[in-house]
């Protein structure tokens, strides 16, 4: 169920393509695969924690095995982004849609991804697409709404997957062997040492992740009480 | 003794001192001493209020200044967190900072200075750690410290991630907020300041009317009370004060915990201040502490309570003086009705009881006046009386009703009685006109009555021709009897003077016939309740009436009986002759009194022994013998005496009783049986 879920939040295509990759690489490599479960909690209220990114990173050696770029779609949507999250490989495409009636003008100012997407209307989101190079996390806004904030996890590899509503996800396919596995949440500080484990994988048995995460304030901008309004409104 | 003496002058000196000398005064005296004190309390009151008054506006308006301050910086600050939120926001300044390059955003900080048209004077931009990117003012730290780091953290901690502070910058105040930079999350923080400096305080003032001024304190000055001042530790930032001001500001102003909830008061060129302070940096007591301070003069709330006061004054001075004038109104209104009062007591005092006082109205004085009005009348009336009194009674009869409660009745008492009576008046009254008689009459009864009371008698009254004279009664003296001989004497004498008038107008000569006799009598009040005379009754009053009646017979100016006789011995008296009297059974032995020894000559006294060498005679019935004495004492008189005289009574009478024949107890007593 878990995996369905997971599954049907990815595109079909780019999974298949992962798959194949993964089985390329199974010939070369260690032929058993493993798998990673994952359960987050917000550790002050004990909720499931959604929208946490959980990366499996391989050595040097290893990630090419796992690369495989796609296409991506994050959407504007009543003036906010859709998805909030969005993992995606190095050298992926993002195409930054427009499903609101007005213009928004995105940007970002992270180290991993500089790029700006100056005024554009619902339609011309296809010309608005950037290829992400570098991995890390990009945060995106809107320089018209303010309050507008998205990330994109660029991972290094395909071994990185964000938690459902249920604070749950499952990284399969992983090698056999002690990797080092990230978690990342918007309001979780980067450089916090727990949230970088050894995690020992073997395919005789599934790895568990279970970990209660400590959030740091959440300091984005307030949506201003009158954004739900439309021009037609 | 000693204290008697001075509790005994303590309250006559606080008499000495309530007593004055006129009415007015005393009534002056206790106005002012009513008035001034009521005057004095209002003013102290009225004083005391405006006072607190002025105390407690000066307060409200440094209460406001003080908020006004603080609205006028809380607003001050908005406008900078206004400009670096929405100037950060820009997309330029945005692209500047994405740029990561320190001079091109520091050109696009000094940009939005410049956009805020003065509101914003400083901007410094660090990271989310605390790593300045850009700082304005050049301070010169790579990492925020102190204050800055404070307010980040303090920043960082709030919901909104919004603080502020004021914080020193370069020696000068800074309001200082804080707000990050969201690119679109939080990439940094923007501070934004402005110095509360003159041209803040220019603000202030235009909006509180009142002066501000913003003061540094180092080197945790004030920290201790009492500490002296120490001109580098105190100084002023920013003043809408002049220079000088400035300075007594630093030199008067005291910092302490208290400072912020009360006002101060201080002086300045042009008079005292009330300042309040409010601090703006620092605790009390740290070592750096930056406070405001609004001063309001007390000048014009002063010259309002001067202007007051001086009314006030005035209106007192009104108040006194128609107090005054009124008092003086007033005491006139009482002390002269008092004055015209005793004038008139005073002539009333002197015997005058003429002019009445005038009644004005009906108050006690004019009740007093009416008062006195009918006393003077009164006695007035009553003088009249008693001079009628004096006139129609004695003297001393007068004083004596006067004097007792008049009521009938007397008591027993010896008197000497006097009658005398004026002989030859029955012949004065057929010769001459009834005025005349009556002129005459009047003039020997004046002069015998002059005569009588030189000598302490009293008239009791006239009748007719005759007067009756008391001495004893009322007034008892030791000498009655003597004083009455005298009297006789005198009337004798006086009346040879008048005499002599008489002659000279050729008017009837008289003589008087007295009569004197010593006895019990009854003297009081005879007659009835609603009339009666002061007077003696008694068998002496009727003895003595018939001793004067026996002048006439034995030819002699008096005849005193003999119990007088024996009461003044100290006179010559010439034996008459032993009488029974009409009605009474008593014989009583008569004498003529001659006067007194050294007036008697010689001739006299041999005459005197002669006829008492015929009286022996007569009494032993030798009527040959007495009759030769008698004789030769009657050929020793003029011519013209000789018939009627004491001599020829006795003549006469032997001429008849030898004749008879005598009974052997015979012993010469003569019997009136008729008055």
């Amino acid at each position: 169920m878990t995996l369905a879920l997971l599954v049907s939040k990815t595109p079909l295509w780019a999974r298949s393509i992962a798959c194949c990759a993964a089985l390329c690489a199974g010939f070369a490599a260690p032929s058993h695969a493993a798998e990673l479960r994952i359960a987050l909690q917000d550790a002050d209220t004990g909720q499931p924690l959604a929208n946490a990114v959980v990366e499996v990173r391989l050595p040097i050696g290893l990630q090419a095995q796992f690369a495989a770029t796609d296409d991506y779609s994050v959407d504007q949507v009543e003036k906010e982004f859709v998805a909030n999250v969005t993992v995606i490989t190095v050298g992926s495409r993002v195409n930054f849609p427009n499903s609101d009636d007005i213009l928004h003008h995105v940007y970002s100012f992270s180290p991993a991804k500089v790029f700006e997407l100056p005024l554009y209307g619902n339609g011309q989101s296809v010309n608005f697409s950037e290829i992400f190079e570098q991995p890390g996390v990009v945060e995106i806004g809107c320089n018209i709404h303010d309050w507008m904030l998205g990330y994109i996890y660029v991972a290094q590899t395909s071994l990185a997957v964000k938690t459902d509503d249920n604070g749950q996800a499952l990284i399969s396919g992983v090698p056999v062997g002690e990797f080092s596995v990230r978690i990342w949440h918007p309001r979780a500080p980067l450089d916090s040492a727990e949230l970088e484990q050894r995690i020992s994988f073997d395919d005789a048995q599934a790895s568990n992740l279970r970990m209660a995460l400590t959030l740091e304030r959440d300091t984005r901008l307030r949506r201003a009480p009158n954004v739900s309004r439309t021009r037609y409104r | 003794m000693s204290r008697e003496r001075v509790i005994d002058e303590v309250p006559s000196a606080v008499m000495a001192f309530f007593s004055f000398r006129s009415f007015r005064t005393r009534l002056l005296v206790f106005l002012l001493a009513l008035l001034l004190p009521v005057l004095l309390g209002i003013y102290i009151f009225v004083n005391r209020e405006n006072n607190q008054y002025t105390t407690d506006t000066i307060d409200s308006y440094l209460e406001l200044g003080a908020d006004v301050f603080d609205f006028t910086r809380e607003e001050h600050k908005n406008t900078l967190l206004t400009i670096t939120s929405t100037m950060t926001r820009d997309w330029g300044f945005r692209n500047a900072f994405g740029t990561g390059d320190p001079y091109t955003i520091i050109d696009a900080a000094d940009n939005i200075l410049l956009r805020s048209l003065g509101a914003a004077d400083m901007m410094l931009i660090s990271s989310m750690d605390g790593e300045v990117i850009i700082d304005t003012k050049t301070q010169g730290f790579e990492h925020l410290e102190g204050e800055w780091l404070a307010l980040m953290e303090a920043a960082a901690n709030s919901d909104n991630g919004i603080g502020d502070a004021i914080i020193n910058v370069l020696g000068v105040p800074y309001q200082i907020t804080v707000i990050p930079l969201f690119l679109p999350t939080p990439v940094a923080w923007i501070f934004g300041g402005f110095p509360l400096d003159n041209d803040f305080t220019d603000t202030v003032k235009q909006s509180i009317v009142s002066d501000v001024s913003i003061v540094e304190y180092r080197n945790g000055f004030g920290a201790e009370a009492g500490a002296s001042i120490n001109a580098s530790e105190v100084e002023v930032i920013a003043s809408t004060l002049q220079p000088a001001d400035q300075l007594r500001l630093t030199e008067q102003l005291q910092l302490t915990g208290m400072t912020y909830t009360d006002t101060q008061r201080i002086v300045l060129a042009d008079g005292e201040y009330g300042t309040l302070m409010r601090s703006l940096y620092g605790e009390p007591g740290a070592p750096l502490q930056i406070v405001a301070v609004i001063q309001k003069s007390y000048n014009e709330n002063i010259e309002n309570l001067e202007a007051f006061q001086r009314v006030l004054l005035q209106f007192y001075l009104a108040v006194l003086a128609l107090s005054l004038i009124a008092v003086i109104f007033l005491a006139r209104s009482v002390t002269r009705p008092i004055l015209d009062l005793a004038i008139r007591v005073k002539h009333i005092e002197e015997g005058d009881y003429g002019q009445s006082v005038k009644v004005r109205g009906k108050d006690e004085i004019s009740q007093l006046a009416g008062s006195v009005n009918n006393m003077a009348l009164g006695l007035a009336e009553k003088e009249k009386v008693r001079d009628l009194l004096g006139k129609v009674v004695s003297h001393e009869i007068a004083e004596e009703l006067l004097s007792k409660k008049i009521e009938l009745g007397g008591e027993e008492r010896i008197v000497t009685v006097l009658f005398a009576d004026i002989k030859g008046f029955t012949t004065l009254c057929e010769t001459s006109a009834p005025e005349e008689v009556l002129t005459i009459l009047n003039r020997y009864l004046s002069e015998i009555t002059k005569v009588i009371e030189d000598n302490h008698g009293v008239v009791d009254k006239y009748t007719g021709d005759s007067v009756m004279a008391l001495f004893g009664a009322p007034l008892t003296r030791p000498n009655d009897a003597e004083n009455a001989v005298r009297a006789g004497l005198a009337i004798a004498k006086c009346m040879v003077e008048l005499n002599s008038i008489n002659r000279a107008e050729g008017v009837a000569l008289m003589e008087a016939g007295i009569g004197i006799h010593t006895g019990l009598v009854v003297a009081g009040n005879l007659g009835s309740q609603n009339r009666l005379n002061y007077t003696v009754i008694g068998d002496s009053v009727n003895l003595s009436a018939r001793l004067e009646g026996l002048t006439r017979k034995y030819n002699t100016p008096n005849i005193v009986s003999e119990t007088c006789r024996q009461h003044v011995p100290g006179f010559v008296y010439q034996e008459l002759d032993i009488v029974q009297v009409a009605g009474k059974s008593e014989p009583v032995r008569i004498y003529q009194v001659i006067g007194a020894p050294e007036d008697v000559t010689a001739q006299q006294q041999e005459t005197l022994s002669v006829f008492a060498q015929a009286l022996a005679m007569y009494r032993a019935q030798k009527w040959a013998q007495a009759t030769q004495l008698f004789e030769s004492l009657q050929h020793a008189l003029p011519a013209s005496e000789r018939a009627e005289s004491l001599y020829s009574v006795y003549l006469e009478r032997m001429s008849y009783l030898h004749k008879r024949d005598l009974p052997k107890d015979w012993d010469g007593v003569f019997v009136f049986d008729r008055k």
